[in-house]
């Protein structure tokens, strides 16, 4: 899903009464714009909460979302 | 952990391994770090009811702890509508203070999940906290019956039937079928 498809979803689900936005990760399907999603639901006022296999997830700069599992 | 920046949520390595699950909440909660903790609700054939019982117990050994449902697992896994499946486990997250659902739309039979869980969650709060059953508060969540499906007896819609003075139609259903009727004519 595009940038742009995310928050559309997004602002649906925040219109049927969701708090937090969950990005979910499937472990064999690439998310080069995970980052970049994060900061674009911050920026529009979203909670986010991501659910990833990946050990780490650093974003770089913001420091946002590092979750171990 | 230290490195966590955000909320950080705990799930188990292995769903039943309560006992260790416990230990590590314990840890965590020493360190005295902010966490959300997630037992794990296992889909129906799979372990359900065991996994709704360990809710039970990490609630009775940790009332001050956050805890999360991913719901998920109930209503993409099965095949049934998801506004009944939302109203019984919100019921359960409510009797249990969870403080996190996790709804998911991915199967298309969830597609409503989201809102449902939206409304359930506030029924089962508001019948909660005035101690009643959740009902006669909202038909959000009664989407294949009616609370009352029948007002009108047939011997009722006879007597409607000998005011209608217009040949428009007028459709009803009750328990003796369905019943059309205008001015000249009562089809049953």
């Amino acid at each position: 899903m595009s940038i742009d498809q995310i928050i559309t979803q997004a602002n649906m689900y925040k219109e049927d009464g969701a708090d937090v936005i969950d990005i979910g990760c499937l472990p064999s399907t690439k998310f080069p714009h995970l980052v970049e999603t994060i900061q674009e639901l911050k920026r529009k006022g979203f909670m986010v909460s991501i659910d990833s296999l990946d050990e780490k997830i650093y974003l770089l700069g913001q420091k946002l979302v590092l979750i171990f599992y | 952990m230290d490195e966590v920046d955000a909320i950080p949520v705990i799930i188990p390595n292995f769903p039943n391994e309560e006992k260790k699950f416990y230990k590590l909440i314990e840890k965590l909660l020493k360190n005295n770090k902010e966490f959300i903790a997630d037992s794990i609700l296992e889909p129906i054939n799979f372990g359900f009811t065991n996994s709704i019982v360990r809710y039970h117990n990490f609630r009775k050994e940790f009332s001050d702890v956050e805890i999360m449902m991913g719901i998920g697992n109930l209503t993409e896994l099965t095949h049934a509508d998801t506004a009944g499946m939302n109203a019984l486990l919100f019921g359960i997250a409510s009797e249990l203070e969870i403080n996190y659902a996790l709804c998911t739309q991915v199967s298309e039979h969830c597609n409503k999940a989201i809102i449902e869980g939206n409304f359930a969650r506030r029924i089962m709060h508001t019948t909660k906290k005035y101690s009643m059953p959740p009902k006669d508060i909202s038909n959000k969540l009664l989407n294949l019956h009616e609370r009352k499906p029948f007002p009108y007896s047939t011997d009722e819609l006879k007597e409607m039937w000998s005011n209608v003075k217009d040949k428009n139609y007028r459709i009803y259903v009750n328990q003796d079928g369905i019943h059309v009727f205008n001015n000249k004519r009562f089809l049953h």
